[in-house]
């Protein structure tokens, strides 16, 4: 461990985790551009360098990658990495408001806690959770994403029926593609640009930065932010008595994250978007949610950094990738002739320990340049709406065609059409986005686990942690009904 | 309000077309028939089915009531056009590369969307941007932008 602390200290890893951090800022606030492009962009890049600055440089671009989404998430409603997703929906209400520099900094300093939290648990407890994730099998994917999806009870509070309607749109357009099972295709219309699914990052910049244009077009609302005051825009790391309002928010999100990430497959945005639907059915105020509440820019940002983090842990411990980003990190360990699993713990552990000391510092090292770099794109918000609609069109246009080919610009506008109908209709968009990514997860997972218990309901869902799971998912979908029906029995009595 | 009736009916009718789509996916043999690729959507699109007849049934029931008062004014010729200028813009990019393309559609934005009058902003802004998306899309992350098709190509290979 000792050796690991020292190889992590170095002035040359030092310098590698600042170049990370930079890059994964950089990549992670360009739409259409993320984390993982590029971790495979660049893994060439590093056949000259020793496999700890190298490793330590991808675990920094990845971390910063994952909370730079949201800044471009908060400020122009366009996520820049799919794990910024719900930081988009509640953030960008603090920009219209002439709030964006205290959004943002309250983003940046719980990821960096979020990222810290799961670091400790690096560190301590990564045997005990990594064999509780073991017990997983396909039942209890399949009622964690049922719990999951049964945030949209609290995310359409106001219409549920909409909100279900939302999320079963979102669910059918995740079996878009060829089945994961039979290997059948499913409503491809003959283009085979979509066999895979439908490409997730186009569909989001359609979703929420095209259809947001097209939507101020179609109702000549020109103006980005509405009531700007002195220092609005100013990024400020936020004060001590709003840190300890947020403790429990973010400690929750944080392991609940770590939890995320540690789960093989389920990844950042899972983490994200059940850290957000959890702080919405804790709050005693869950209509709030939607309309720019600090929690819900606190929550998703420390459980998806958390999930980055504890994505690791799986990596390092059984070499199973916790996400897409460190399945493409599997290739960095290769170059340099590691192989992650239990052996990299045997032969390697100055290495490991190494990691997990680099990940620490890259916390910091994204606090810190984040508020700097930050100040450059917060900037843009004070250019005229017009020129900035332009902009996010070329970039939704241009960031699509990165992620594939013309097709992938057709997802996009079709997305923004979807959206556009949906929010002139009063229909939610985050149980869309709910119902795509858990869509897969959900779908699998049930089809394997009948499977396994011969078609069996009742055993499937006997399972100890799946009972509870889904016995908790029935409780939240249930509790605003209650509610409701309380809130009206009481104003009659 | 009165016109919300649109998003669940539409909903309804092409649940009902894709119920017909997914009876024909095949696929699944043996122990699979019973859970095979229309399994999970068919159980979706049942449920599509019936929550969108429930939203039609509470719209009309309101609408009965009264409860009629959206008054939002919406500019369909701006959304169309706009629209139409993105979809020329992909296009476009096909057929004489990213840069003029990308010229031409955010001078047409501005000016004809926005209707931006002033020519320093519709011919320098465009001219800005450009070379910014050039610079951080081409040069520092060398993606893969259209380069147009004969004439066009040729001479964007100059440039990228």
């Amino acid at each position: 461990m000792i050796e690991g602390l020292q190889l992590a200290f170095t002035m040359n890893t030092l310098v590698f985790i600042m170049l990370g951090t930079l890059v994964g800022l950089m990549l992670g606030a360009l739409p259409g551009l993320d984390a993982t492009t590029g971790v495979a962009l660049l893994l060439p890049v590093t056949y000259v360098l020793d496999p700890v600055p190298a490793l330590l440089f991808f675990v920094s671009l990845y971390a910063a990658g994952v909370f730079a989404g949201s800044i471009t998430a908060i400020l122009f409603r366009i996520p820049g990495s799919s794990e910024a997703i719900m930081t988009a929906v509640e953030g960008h209400h603090f920009t219209a408001r002439g709030e964006a520099g205290y959004a943002l900094g309250v983003a940046v300093t719980c990821s960096a806690i979020g990222g810290i939290v799961a670091t400790v648990a690096l560190f301590t407890i990564t045997p005990l959770l990594a064999s509780v994730a073991l017990q997983f099998g396909p039942a209890e994917y399949f009622a964690l994403g049922v719990l999951g999806l049964s945030c949209i009870a609290a995310v359409a509070a106001n219409d549920p029926l909409k909100g279900i309607t939302a999320a079963l749109i979102g669910l059918l357009l995740s079996t878009v593609g060829i089945d994961q099972i039979t290997g059948a295709k499913r409503f491809d219309f003959g283009i085979s640009s979509i066999l895979g699914g439908i490409p997730f990052v186009p569909a989001m910049i359609g979703l929420f930065a095209a259809s947001e244009v097209y939507r101020r077009v179609a109702q000549r609302d020109h103006l980005l932010v509405t009531a700007v005051g002195d220092g609005g825009l100013r990024v400020a790391l936020p004060r001590l008595v709003t840190l300890l309002r947020l403790r429990w928010t973010v400690l929750r999100s944080s392991v609940l994250g770590l939890m995320v990430g540690i789960l093989p497959g389920a990844g950042a945005t899972t983490a994200a978007i059940l850290g957000y639907s959890t702080e919405v059915r804790m709050s005693s105020k869950p209509e709030e949610f939607g309309k720019g509440k600090i929690e819900g820019v606190a929550a998703p940002e420390a459980a998806n950094n958390a999930a980055a983090v504890g994505a690791m842990i799986p990596l390092l411990s059984l070499g199973i990738p916790g996400s897409g980003t460190t399945a493409v990190l599997i290739g960095a360990f290769l170059i340099h002739n590691l192989q992650p699993g239990p052996f990299l713990f045997l032969n390697n552990s100055d290495i490991v320990y190494a990691l997990f000391s680099g990940i620490a510092v890259t916390n910091i090292t994204i606090l810190l340049f984040a508020v700097i770099f930050i100040h450059l794109f917060v900037r843009l918000v004070r250019l005229p709406y017009p020129i900035l609609a332009t902009s996010i069109l070329s970039v939704s246009v241009i960031g699509s065609l990165a992620f594939g080919d013309v097709n992938s610009v057709a997802v996009m506008l079709a997305f923004a059409m979807l959206g556009l109908v949906l929010e002139a209709t009063r229909y939610p968009l985050a149980p869309v986005v709910l119902g795509m990514v858990l869509g897969p997860i959900i779908e699998a997972s049930l089809r394997r686990a009948l499977l396994m218990t011969n078609f069996d309901l009742g055993a499937l869902v006997s399972r100890p942690i799946t009972a509870a799971l889904l016995t908790i998912a029935l409780l939240f979908l249930l509790a605003p009904l209650a509610g409701a029906l309380w809130r009206r029995w009481r104003s009659r009595s | 309000m009165r016109y919300h009736w649109l998003a669940p009916a539409g909903f309804f009718a092409a649940s009902v077309y894709l119920w017909g789509v997914a009876s024909n996916f095949r696929g699944a043999v043996g122990r699979y028939e019973l859970i095979g690729p229309a399994f999970f959507p068919k159980i979706l699109l049942a449920a599509i089915i019936g929550v969108s007849a429930l939203a039609l049934l509470r719209h009309f029931i309101a609408r009965r009531q009264g409860g009629d008062t959206d008054t939002a004014s919406i500019h369909i010729g701006d959304l169309a056009l706009a629209v139409a200028i993105t979809i020329a813009y992909v296009v476009a990019l096909h057929l004489v590369g990213f840069i003029l393309a990308t010229l031409a559609f955010q001078a047409l934005m501005l000016g004809a969307v926005f209707r931006d009058r002033r020519w320093r902003i519709i011919c320098g802004v465009p001219v800005v941007l450009t070379t910014l998306f050039f610079v951080i899309f081409i040069e520092l992350m060398g993606v893969p932008l259209p380069r147009g098709s004969g004439l066009f190509h040729q001479l964007n290979l100059l440039l990228y």
